[in-house]
């Protein structure tokens, strides 16, 4: 088997590593022809991470047989930090089933690797009868704005605006975005569509890759969950979904 | 005693909120008499209300199910109903260690020496009847559902799991896993340092899954040679086992020779014991089938008169933990679970 992959800087693995870290501790990735797969979910099942790493998006890959290897998030993170930005860095994995990382010119490092008890995690069956796509910038900007007097972000779309509300103890707010406003590039609405959703899970993906997507695109249906999409340079998509608040 | 599988079973460390949304088939009387046990005063006597009345368990509970509701779990309670008569015996046993307990009590207690009084105090304790019942309805009051069990509560909570009803069951007894409960909890409780009854010492409790599918795989047995394997080391009904047989000698003696009646090694003591009553009590045991597992809503006026007026708890310490409750339901978001299908 000869699998490796070998990226053109460290941002990419710092991203993608940060995104997961949000959900679970450990984490097992699947290398195909194709590029490299994750897939997970936090341990009360709320949030789920799915990202698809096209081979076109590395400096080099080779991957001739599946496989899956699983690492501890917190014992893979550490390693990656060691890195400069524009460090390559070559993942491949030993014939003692050790992870072998080579960062930049003279840096090598061997990773134990954990068996994974993951199973298959399926996708969210979902028609999403509303997609907000807004900058990454901007998007930030609303769940902090939303926080000061809120734990829950709601959308509310229709053809001519988005509103992102939140409401707690001490008030409430909220921020319109009309359509053509240079923060959203994108309103497609095929429903009128109302959801809230919790601003902890929110923030921590948002920050975790927020900066280095230039775009967040929202899908959602009223009351069903939530997919946010992160086009990232050199990674391609990381789809976050989120399940809504139960409404009381 | 409870049955010494520890060392055959795989056992995986987890934790409570992979329980969310999960019904959970609890082991009432299992529960209850830790309750009993270790919430208890610095003299080493249960807590008790302004009438004198125990109230340890009613505190436990309290406690424990805020933590669980908070969490999402669904926790079902499943008491005990009669005994198999082959458990007298274990019974017997159990009621002279509470009795010789209580001697050695009260002559610590007037010898002044407190530290060995509360180690005894830990070993008297007794769950009458009617506390079950105080249970029971206290559990009501947070819309948990009780199961009373004709005979042993683990068999009908282990039932619960193989038709679907419940994820898992919880005990700190193996016996489950005879009972063929397909996953067994234990220390279903937050992870955290605990005191050891009767130990000065405390250790780190982390809840952990026993899944029997894989314990067998491991083992490489079927589920009668397990049970076979628990006679040999001995079960509540036949409390002393064999002698001189561990778990490791009992997995191998049946390994080798398949069923208990082709060691020849133990024919003359298996002679003595009814072994295989003792099977059909673990693999055809009497339980209850539940049409339908029903959580109803927390009545929260309920549970603040009955602790505060009549049980003497601290209106502010119940409001407290209440409150944290309220917060956390009110806060839930759904799992997506139901968008898979």
């Amino acid at each position: 088997m000869v699998f490796s992959a070998k990226t053109g800087g460290s941002e990419e693995w710092k991203a993608v590593i940060s995104a997961i870290s949000t959900l679970v501790e450990e984490a097992t990735f699947e290398a195909t022809g194709e590029g490299i797969a994750f897939r997970g979910m936090d341990p009360s099942h709320v949030a789920l991470i799915d990202i698809a790493w096209p081979n076109s998006a590395f400096e080099k890959y080779v991957c001739d047989a599946d496989v899956k290897f699983g690492v501890r998030i917190d014992e893979f993170s550490k390693l990656i930090k060691r890195s400069d930005k524009k460090d390559n860095i070559e993942i491949s994995i030993s014939e003692d089933k050790l992870l072998l990382v080579t960062i930049g010119k003279n840096k090598k490092y061997k990773m134990r690797l954990i068996e994974s008890s993951a199973t298959d995690t399926p996708l969210p069956k979902i028609t999403y009868n509303a997609k907000v796509g807004v900058t990454s910038a901007e998007f930030d900007k609303i769940l902090g704005d939303i926080q000061v007097v809120s734990e829950y972000l709601s959308i509310n779309a229709n053809p001519t605006k988005a509103e992102f509300s939140g409401r707690g103890d001490s008030g409430e707010a909220i921020i319109t975005l009309e359509k053509g406003m240079p923060e959203m590039p994108e309103l497609e609405i095929k429903e009128d569509s109302n959801a809230t959703y919790s601003l902890e899970y929110l923030n921590s993906i948002v920050k975790a890759v927020g900066t280095v997507a230039g775009t967040v695109v929202c899908e959602y249906s009223s009351k069903m969950p939530l997919r946010l999409e992160f086009k990232v340079a050199n990674i391609g998509r990381i789809h976050f979904y989120l399940a809504p608040r139960v409404e009381s | 005693m409870g049955l010494d599988l520890k060392q055959l079973c795989v056992r995986e460390r987890t934790n409570l909120e992979s329980f969310t949304s999960k019904i959970v088939a609890i082991d009432a009387y299992n529960a209850i008499y830790q309750f009993l046990s270790i919430i208890r005063g610095p003299d080493g006597l249960p807590l008790t209300d302004y009438n004198g009345k125990i109230t340890s368990h009613i505190s436990g509970l309290f406690y424990r199910n805020i933590n669980f509701l908070s969490l999402g779990i669904k926790p079902v309670y499943v008491f005990d109903g009669r005994p198999p008569s082959l458990k007298s015996a274990e019974i017997q046993r159990r009621k002279q260690v509470k009795k010789d307990a209580t001697i050695k009590y009260e002559k610590a207690i007037s010898e002044g020496n407190y530290a060995e009084a509360k180690k005894f105090a830990q070993q008297t304790s007794v769950l009458r009847d009617d506390m079950v019942e105080e249970s029971k309805k206290f559990l009501e009051l947070f819309g948990i559902p009780s199961i009373q069990a004709p005979s042993e509560g683990e068999a009908t909570a282990a039932h619960l799991t193989t038709t679907g009803k419940a994820y898992a069951s919880a005990s700190q007894d193996f016996d489950s896993m005879l009972f063929g409960t397909k996953r067994l909890v234990r220390n279903f409780t937050n992870s955290g340092k605990r005191k050891l009854p009767n130990r000065n010492t405390t250790i780190e409790i982390e809840p952990e899954i026993i899944q029997l599918d894989k314990t067998l795989t491991e083992l490489g047995v079927t589920r009668e040679q397990l049970v076979d394997i628990g006679i040999l080391i001995g079960t509540d009904f036949n409390p002393d086992g064999f002698e001189r047989i561990g778990p490791k000698t009992a997995l191998k003696m049946i390994k080798d020779h398949g069923r208990l009646e082709d060691v020849s090694q133990i024919q003359d003591k298996l002679s003595e014991i009814d072994y295989q009553q003792i099977r059909d009590i673990f693999l055809k045991p009497q339980v209850v089938d539940v049409p339908e597992i029903k959580f109803g809503d927390v009545d929260y006026g309920g549970i603040v008169n009955y602790l505060t007026k009549e049980r003497s708890f601290s209106l502010d310490r119940v409001d407290t933990s209440l409150n944290r409750l309220k917060k956390a339901l009110e806060k839930k978001s759904q799992n997506l679970e139901q968008w898979f299908k």
